[in-house]
């Protein structure tokens, strides 16, 4: 979305405006939502927290000025509830669910019902998926995070040094050997 | 290439379009970093399930009209409570800020008939009200008289009693009724 005009639909959904929620749900949404499934590594997660973030955009939008850049302002909100999100579930793991989606959408129940063209086809994809996913569990969590919220955030090293809390240069060597690591890894073992 | 942490720092900067130096060296760095980040980047990306999506924007939309309608009933309400208090402060400073020298509390009201009353000085109406040689007056007197008088003269006769004999007539009329004496004349037997 171009400056002014997210500039136009901040100001318009600030008034309450639901056609411009809505512009910005399909402006940011799918980044938000990928983000969230790779941090959490689940789509009902993904899903949880998309709505919890939209949520929060209706309640909290009034308090935001147009000084900053808007996706830091989000994706922070973000960062936010995904750190709660993975101290809850160190505190309290979930249980496996039937009805839990996988990364294409369909839960165990689809699969055991025999109804799902997507199993045979979209085998070979969700297991690069998944190893991809492997790739970013063997990352430290926190540089995990700034490599996800770099690339989901598009955000510089300075807002991401702002929202850790720690220097620059070390946000930086952080993604670089984050990166490294993760092209290694894929490289070596399973073929990117 | 291993960087100390002021290369880091300065590289960061440079990568975030700050415009500080960057060698040759650092800036090659910083292109690999690039390019490594968009080939993660690619496979990053995820396609978000369409009935999750659906089930978000309701949820937002809900949100967002339960939203409305809380600030509308909160403008209602304010504005309500503003007409309020605007009244009683009115009530308040005309009650409290009266002019100075103004009767206390209990006394007529302005604009009351028993306030228009203060208006007028006690010893004018004590006082009399005319002087007995007063010129103007003596002659409204006169007038007043004379009209009178003209009414008299100019008076019609209005009724049966008016028109009636005089008291005078009247006693000879009665003459023929009764006799004069009854006991003039003496009864024949």
């Amino acid at each position: 979305m171009e400056p002014d005009q997210l500039r136009a639909t901040i100001k318009q959904a600030q008034g309450g405006s639901p056609e411009a929620y809505r512009a910005l749900m399909d402006a940011y949404g799918r980044r938000l939502y990928g983000y969230f499934y790779r941090a959490t590594r689940s789509h009902h997660d993904a899903e949880d927290l998309l709505g919890e973030t939209m949520l929060r955009l209706v309640r909290t939008l009034k308090k935001y000025d147009d000084r900053g850049r808007f996706e830091p302002w989000l994706f922070r909100i973000a960062a936010n509830l995904v750190r709660d999100r993975i101290r809850r579930r160190k505190t309290n793991p979930p249980g496996v669910s039937l009805s839990a989606e996988d990364e294409s959408g369909s839960s165990m129940v689809d699969m055991l019902q025999g109804d799902n063209p997507h199993v045979d086809s979209g085998m070979r994809a969700d297991q690069n998926r998944h190893e991809l996913n492997e790739a970013l569990e063997q990352l430290e969590a926190t540089t995990r995070e700034m490599i996800l919220l770099r690339h989901f955030g598009q955000m510089s090293f300075k807002e991401i040094a702002q929202l850790f809390d720690c220097p620059l240069g070390t946000v930086l060597a952080r993604v670089h050997r984050g990166v490294k690591s993760l092209r290694q890894y894929m490289t070596d073992d399973h073929e990117l | 290439m291993n960087c100390n942490q002021l290369q880091y720092e300065r590289l960061a900067r440079w990568m975030d379009g700050e415009n500080v130096y960057a060698s040759g060296c650092e800036r090659e760095l910083a292109e690999d970093l690039r390019c490594q980040e968009r080939q993660i980047g690619a496979r990053l990306d995820v396609n978000v399930p369409a009935a999750a999506w659906d089930r978000v924007a309701l949820q937002m939309e809900g949100e967002v009209a339960r939203h409305r309608l809380h600030r509308f009933r909160y403008r209602t309400l304010g504005g309500i409570a503003s007409a309020v208090a605007a009244a009683a402060a009115i009530l308040l400073a005309v009650t409290m800020f009266r002019p100075a020298g103004s009767a206390p509390m209990g006394t007529p009201q302005p604009g009351s008939d028993l306030a228009v009353m203060d208006l007028v000085p006690l010893e004018a109406l004590a006082g009399p009200v005319t002087s007995p040689d007063d010129p103007q007056l003596e002659q409204l007197s006169e007038e007043i008289d004379q009209f009178q008088a003209d009414l008299l003269l100019d008076a019609e006769p209005a009724g049966p009693l008016m028109s009636a004999p005089p008291v005078g007539d009247l006693d000879g009329s009665g003459e023929d009724v009764w006799p004069a004496d009854p006991f003039s004349d003496p009864i024949e037997p």
